[in-house]
């Protein structure tokens, strides 16, 4: 269906450098914001991993821990969102949209991280804990000095990824209306009639950001991309 | 307490999150063999260029697509798609982008002698590909698709912020009107599981079918 010129329907319109550097510092503050609400969901959803890595090697079932991994996995965060802020009132009443929001993505991303967590915890020998454990070494100091330095290693990539999915999960607090780089862009559009700048700029800012994360990913992994000057099979003669 | 009639919009909200996941995933396999074919035959600028421009709904948020897809492409190009059409169209493209990554890294890891293998025995490309490279890959691969069908689940609710008809969207309607939270809570985070569980119940379906070939 074609929309009539006087919605603003007229086709071929471009964009104007004018109005994207108009609003590049508007949108770069909120930008920042988002940044800190991903880390703060981020530190939150890692330090809620480990009290899940504790209280299931310690009292809760297996299966609670893996359903409890499930759930949160398989519900979409945006509807989590929604659903707690519009539909669970009493004391989460007392809380803002912010609030809300950062502890439902944290919640979300513990789940994930427990299983990277327990990833990293698979790849490691067995034996290593036996034979330090036959040793001597205390049950403390063998998490600590055998244990942890090689989860870690394991975790590096895996993490810094996950957490440029966290900073992509944040710009779902616009729902909600948290301020943040998506929410700043859909005010400026709806203010002046130019969506097309403000999204571009936005995407670009977390285009930009993303793509750095991941590039430190793979410096910190020691992953290599691959280039286009490698050779598959189908190049082969 | 809501009524059973209260709670039936929930079916239509199924079906529509179940259709546009459905159309996702199948346009998502057909953008993502489009760009795989380009990104092997076209290249070096194909090379390049096919996961850099794929990298862009990788990396920016689903929702910014939709409101740009909703918003700015009438302005545009003066064309304007229902909500439901745009919703299908942009986490097309996102499914498209995540599994064109599995599939460069697979390409790229792919055991070279059993190409060479094929190709003593007079295997075409297109032999190598449907006969060795497809099986190897659905066979390998599987956990991985799976969890791109979880993101194509998870994006179907995004599409409520475009007020697609879908189950977020039908939950989040229902408590506006009745004031009831509870009841639509319960009820659309199991549909969520419920779909989900589907999703994994097709992907042993496809391991089944696919272990044969092992």
């Amino acid at each position: 269906m074609r929309l009539p010129d006087s919605c603003g329907g007229s086709s071929g319109r471009m964009i104007e450098l004018r109005h994207v550097l108009d609003f590049l510092p508007d949108l770069s503050t909120a930008f920042v914001q988002t940044i800190l609400n991903s880390v703060l969901i981020f530190v939150t959803g890692m330090l809620l991993a480990m009290l899940h890595q504790i209280t299931s090697a310690l009292v809760v079932p297996n299966w609670i821990s893996k359903g409890w991994s499930f759930w949160w996995r398989s519900v979409p965060e945006v509807s989590v969102i929604v659903l707690v802020y519009y539909g669970i009132g009493g004391p989460m009443n007392a809380l803002g949209p912010r609030e809300i929001g950062i502890m439902v993505l944290s919640l979300i991303s513990s789940a994930y991280i427990s299983l990277l967590i327990r990833a990293a915890h698979e790849q490691l020998d067995p034996r290593q804990v036996e034979s330090a454990r036959a040793l001597g070494i205390s049950r403390l100091r063998t998490q600590r000095l055998i244990v942890w330095p090689q989860i870690l290693k394991h975790l590096r990539f895996p993490m810094i990824m996950y957490y440029a999915d966290v900073v992509k999960q944040s710009a779902l607090l616009s729902v909600i209306g948290v301020y943040g780089a998506t929410m700043e862009a859909y005010r400026l559009g709806s203010d002046t009639f130019r969506y097309l700048e403000a999204l571009v700029v936005v995407a670009a800012l977390f285009f930009l950001y993303i793509s750095v994360v991941e590039y430190l990913a793979r410096l910190v992994g020691n992953k290599r991309r691959a280039s286009p000057n490698d050779r598959v099979w189908w190049d082969r003669p | 307490m809501l009524s059973i009639a209260e709670l039936r919009p929930f079916v239509s909200a199924t079906g529509i999150t179940i259709g546009v996941l459905t159309a996702s995933i199948l346009g998502g396999v057909v953008l993502c063999t489009i760009s795989t074919f380009t990104y092997l035959a076209g290249g070096r600028a194909a090379r390049f260029f096919v996961p850099l421009l794929l990298s862009v709904f990788r990396n920016v948020p689903i929702v910014i697509f939709l409101i740009f897809s909703q918003f700015v492409l009438p302005i545009l190009f003066g064309l304007f798609m229902p909500a439901l059409y745009n919703a299908v169209l942009v986490i097309s493209l996102v499914i498209a982008a995540y599994t064109f990554d599995i599939v460069r890294g697979y390409i790229h890891g792919f055991d070279l002698q059993q190409v060479d293998a094929a190709r003593v025995l007079g295997f075409s490309r297109r032999q190598i590909i449907l006969a060795i490279v497809a099986p190897q890959f659905f066979l390998n691969q599987r956990e991985n698709l799976f969890s791109i069908g979880l993101i194509g689940l998870k994006a179907t609710a995004i599409a409520s912020i475009v007020s697609v008809q879908e189950i977020t969207h039908t939950a989040n309607r229902i408590i506006s009107q009745t004031a009831q939270s509870t009841i639509p809570i319960f009820v659309s985070t199991s549909l969520y599981i419920v779909i989900g569980l589907l999703l994994y119940a097709v992907a042993g379906l496809m391991w089944r079918q696919q272990r044969p070939h092992d």
